[in-house]
């Protein structure tokens, strides 16, 4: 390269006229490009970019989000401007690019929700857009036990099966001889086991990697009433020692297990700091809390994940099953059954309502939401068949009374029934013909063999699916 | 006897610097105390690879045998700028380095557009950038390849305008026009160990005072303007633009590590912003444009970065648009 | 003028050089830089002061032959039409700055970035970066992991999800120093700490709410301290935060070594 001298600065400026045109042209060129790609971004509204939202929780649990990701911050959503197909309570709130539309409630399984939001704006731009976001919910999945028919021969295993509400598709996913009760966690089953002389022993067998971990129980006893609560990892039962009555440890006392630590067995304090014996318990949905039924009849509400004291919710002869969405919990006094709500402590007397002009009677009953709708298992008195009682499963609301579920031909028996965690499935434990029913023998929760779990739409009332077997855990 | 005067020197700032914390603590107003440490790190960040692109334009300048890089390079002034624009690929030297290694190269025999292909293009298309833009943003994101092809087409681009240039020394300062007229002046009596000595003094002479000046900048800008304004124009197609123009501008960050820098702006930023800062930013900040001042006139510098940005603003618009 | 200006750019090195060296020594570095850019910052400081020594080896005689050599390109140094007193103006400015700067650089001694930037920059104003925690893996994570989870871990959980119930049973036990919240200065601040992608300049300030009802009594901002304590709905009602960290403990504490997260 030669260097040329620069002292000659005029002529270097003449020399360039090329560049100096070349550089104007292009300056000009960029300029109309520029404002060409401005102009159509500027008439251009915004778009989305992707959304969010967990099929599974939004199912399981109230309160979830679907994010949806604009490409650019946008003005506040108002909540007119949104709407979900099938319709379903929300809330809807905006932050920079995001526009998050909160479910109050679950969402029904399998569901295919279409959410459009119109009128989205950018705060500087003319043009408004229209946001479409469709999403499919999870399918539910259910688990249940199936025991081993006696009948066929002693020592085989009962199989712990998962299934979902369509079809007829299933997987045994744990055996054993002798199953007792089970819990589904999300890593892992909890399962009690009875030995011959009628202990029980509880062990955890991960779903994934099939191990099973014996979990030590404070002496040998029998387990009862296992129950769980999965997002919290915690289980609990109730246990009593084996051996005479005087001289039990333990006798119906509420234990608790902590899976996220070091799954060690404790008993649950009283208001006193003792072991607390209960008459019967269970976890409030979706959270750590527990309610237990003293044997003194007081109601104790647990945080089980702290070692705070209970509180003591009153005094009530009979402590029934918590809501779903663990916000209210069903107790019975000598008048009747009422509705407890734990946010702010009001009582709501649900009677049983008449169906088709009989009164009924009612029994186990589990409320659905904020108000009292719920689902209760009653007893008719049929004058007609000669002083028969008919068993059904009945939805209430209201002053009204619709049945779910009955036997056919009356013949069998509802044993119990469990509310899909999003209120819309009833699984329904029943003994279709009770007269030939044969008990599979076990010593402690002894079950029918012939035992059935029907899973009905509450809205619809129609059945999906039905399965031998109970202990359905959703 | 210089050299005992220059080592009792450093023996003096040493022992300063040793002992000035132990006089305790210095309660400066948080905002001095906060612009004194921006600025610093600039320096302390900047300054190793400011000595590697000495040393590697010292190694072009002094050790590489002559016309050993021409005689590799393609005659075809396109193809040949082309290939100039993969060199940042073996001399991974970001873009602090580069100024000196760039006016190494024209000393060399490089054109001055040639070396303005280089100096824009290596910041860019070199492995430690193409790694972390790839790691930060996924390399088959909008924003990698319009990083890459944006840095990439600009070099070209503005190597190709400058090359239309009939008197390319008059794009240089007239000071670095000198230096590179100067035919080696002690080429009978220097060795190559003294060559490279007097390359460094002559080079650190030039950029350092540069450094200084644009870190200080750099951290005045930083503690003045509050980040949340750019922020707030952040989700705005044109805006958002620009201010990732002014952004990248400010911060002055190193083009091995923007990509990490910018990623959290992502989730708030449009794709052709971030896309605008991560082209733009490498090319024109305010410690470049100190440091370029060394070499190239004022006049160059607002063509050069007129048209960059109007190139970086059209590729985020394009990006923008489309993505 | 070049005389002069090579005298600068040794100076400036040395100033610069010499800092670093002692920073790296007394292991300070990291107050200004990422740590990865430690080696290859001694590595090239080392190789600086050997060139800078090497230069002061050049005999002064040939310094002097050099500068009149540069001497008479002197004459064609500004040929721009801005007068030559404004040229010189700006000049003697430049250098005094320089100067100025280089004398800070050595004198001052080092700091990190205090309140003043992290308002500036606004806390928690950007998103998680890489290599943070996210919803899933802390979802898994068994329970004592929580303990050793940073200002960053949290405030980028903070940011995924506000339901509460992840948070529970998840105890947090982190240290940075106080900022105070905008919209509720009485009863809540932040324990923050600045995110360091590359040096001081890119310091991303992030922070964990923190409900302590007139906490201004016992601490100011800037202070360095310790918060145990849960996740809880904030009880604040005019803070924006929904969920902060309520403490069971805070105690001051000195500041750490390694004043940034990474």
């Amino acid at each position: 390269m030669s260097h040329t001298s620069t002292d000659d600065s005029d002529a270097a400026a003449e020399s360039a006229g090329p560049f100096r045109r070349t550089l104007t042209i292009m300056v000009v060129a960029l300029a109309i490009l520029v404002a060409a790609f401005a102009g159509l971004n500027y008439l251009q509204g915004p778009k989305l970019s992707s959304g969010s939202v967990d099929a599974n929780r939004v199912v399981a649990q109230g309160g979830q989000q679907l994010r949806l990701f604009a490409n650019q911050s946008i003005r506040d959503v108002a909540k007119k401007h949104v709407s979900v197909s099938p319709a379903v309570p929300f809330t809807v709130s905006t932050s920079g690019a995001v526009i998050a539309v909160q479910f109050t409630d679950r969402l029904r399984y399998a569901t295919k929700y279409s959410v459009r939001v119109s009128d989205v704006a950018n705060a500087f731009q003319p043009r408004v857009s229209t946001f479409d976001y469709t999403f499919t919910t999870a399918r539910a999945e259910i688990y249940y036990l199936e025991r081993a028919d006696p009948a066929t021969g002693a020592g085989q295993d009962d199989s712990i099966i998962r299934t979902g509400l369509s079809g007829s598709e299933r997987s045994v996913v744990y055996s054993a001889p002798r199953i007792q009760q089970f819990v589904v966690f999300a890593q892992a089953i909890a399962f009690t086991t009875l030995a011959d002389d009628g202990t029980s022993s509880l062990s955890l067998v991960g779903l994934s990697s099939k191990l099973v971990e014996q979990i030590p129980m404070p002496g040998p006893g029998t387990i009862d009433e296992l129950k769980g609560e999965s997002d919290a990892g915690l289980l609990g039962f109730v246990f009593t020692s084996a051996g005479p009555a005087v001289a039990r440890e333990f006798t119906s006392v509420l234990m608790r297990v902590d899976l996220s630590g070091d799954h060690a067995v404790a008993p649950v304090p009283d208001l006193a700091g003792k072991p607390l014996t209960v008459l019967t318990w269970g976890f409030l949905g979706g959270s750590t809390s527990i309610v237990a039924h003293g044997v003194d009849q007081t109601v104790l509400l647990i945080d089980a994940s702290k070692s705070a004291p209970p509180v003591p919710l009153g005094q009530y002869t009979e402590l029934g099953r918590s809501a779903p969405d663990g916000k209210s919990i069903v107790v019975s006094d000598v008048f009747g059954k009422i509705a407890l709500s734990l946010a702010d402590g009001t009582k709501t007397r649900i009677p049983s309502l008449p169906i088709a002009g009989a009164s009924t009677y009612g029994g186990d009953v589990v409320l659905l939401g904020k108000d009292v709708a719920r689902v209760q298992q009653v007893a008719v008195f049929d004058s007609a068949t000669g002083g028969k009682f008919q068993s059904y499963l009945v939805y209430e609301s209201g002053t009204t009374a619709r049945i779910l579920y009955q036997t056919k031909d009356d013949a069998g028996s509802i044993e119990g029934f469990s509310i899909s965690p999003n209120g819309q499935f009833v699984a329904v434990n029943v003994i279709p013909d009770y007269a030939h029913s044969v008990s599979d023998g076990y010593l402690v929760d002894a079950q029918s063999t012939s035992i059935r779990t029907v899973i009905i739409d509450i809205v619809s009332g129609a059945v999906v699916r039905s399965v031998e077997g109970f202990n359905e855990s959703w | 006897m210089g050299l005992v005067v220059g080592l009792g020197g450093i023996a003096a700032v040493f022992v300063v610097r040793a002992l000035t914390p132990v006089l305790g603590p210095w309660s400066l107003p948080n905002r001095v105390q906060d612009l004194l440490t921006l600025s610093i790190s600039v320096i302390i960040e900047s300054l190793p690879f400011v000595i590697l692109g000495i040393v590697l334009s010292i190694l072009v300048q002094v050790w590489v045998p002559d016309r050993w890089i021409m005689r590799i390079l393609p005659r075809n002034a396109f193809l040949r700028r082309a290939m100039i624009s993969f060199l940042g690929i073996f001399l991974p030297v970001c873009e602090c380095g580069n100024v000196p290694l760039a006016r190494g190269l024209i000393v060399k025999g490089f054109t001055v557009s040639e070396s303005m292909t280089f100096l824009l293009a290596a910041p860019i298309v070199n492995p430690i950038t193409i790694l972390t833009t790839g790691q930060a943003f996924g390399f088959d994101s909008w924003i990698f390849a319009a990083r890459l092809v944006g840095g990439f087409v600009i070099a070209n681009v503005i190597g190709w305008l400058f090359s239309k240039h009939p008197d390319q020394d008059s794009l240089l300062t007239d000071r670095f026009a000198a230096e590179c007229r100067l035919p080696d002046p002690h080429e009978h009596d220097q060795t190559r160990w003294q060559k490279s000595v007097e390359l460094f003094t002559r080079e650190s002479g030039v950029i350092m005072p540069a450094l200084f000046i644009g870190s200080l900048i750099a951290g005045l800008v930083q503690v003045a303007v509050p980040r949340s304004l750019l922020l707030s124009l952040g989700s705005n197609p044109l805006w958002s633009i620009l201010a990732m123009m002014a952004l990248a501008f400010v911060i002055s960050v190193c083009s091995n590590v923007d990509s990490f820098f910018i990623l959290p702006f992502a989730s708030t930023f449009m794709p052709g912003s971030i896309a605008v800062f991560l082209v733009f930013g490498p090319i024109i900040d305010i410690k470049m444009l100190a440091l370029m001042r060394t070499t190239f006139r004022a006049k160059v510098l607002v063509q050069l970065t007129v048209i960059v940005g109007l190139l970086s603003a059209l590729i985020g618009l394009v990006v923008n648009y489309f993505a | 003028m070049p005389r002069f200006s090579r005298w600068q750019g040794i100076v400036l090195c040395v100033a610069a050089l010499v800092s670093t060296v002692w920073l790296a020594v007394t292991n300070q570095l990291i107050l200004y830089i990422h740590p990865r850019y430690i080696v290859f910052t001694v590595i090239m400081t080392v190789l600086g002061l050997a060139l800078v020594i090497a230069s002061f080896g050049r005999s002064p005689d040939q310094e002097h032959e050099q500068e009149q050599e540069h001497e008479h390109e002197h004459e064609h140094e500004y040929e721009d039409a801005a007068p030559r007193s404004y040229r010189r103006a700006i000049s003697v400015v430049g250098t005094v700055v320089t100067l100025v700067m280089a004398t800070a650089l050595v004198v001052v001694p080092p700091a990190t970035l205090t309140t003043a930037t992290a308002d500036q920059r606004v806390i928690n104003s950007t998103q998680v970066g890489s290599g943070t925690k996210t919803v899933d893996s802390a979802a898994s994570a068994p329970a004592g992991a929580f303990a050793r989870f940073t200002v960053l871990d949290w405030s980028s959980l903070l940011r995924q999800t506000t339901d509460a119930s992840f948070y529970r049973d998840k105890a947090a036990n982190v240290v940075g120093f106080i900022t105070k919240d905008r919209d509720d200065p009485q009863n809540v601040f932040y324990v923050s700490r600045f995110v360091i992608t590359c040096c001081a300049v890119d310091a991303q300030p992030v922070g964990v709410p923190v409900f302590l009802p007139n906490w201004q009594n016992r601490f100011a901002a800037d202070h360095w301290v310790r918060v145990s304590g849960s996740f809880q709905t904030n009880p604040s009602t005019k803070s924006q935060q929904s969920i902060a960290l309520v403490p069971t403990a805070t105690t001051k504490v000195d500041q750490p070594s390694e004043p940034y997260l990474y």
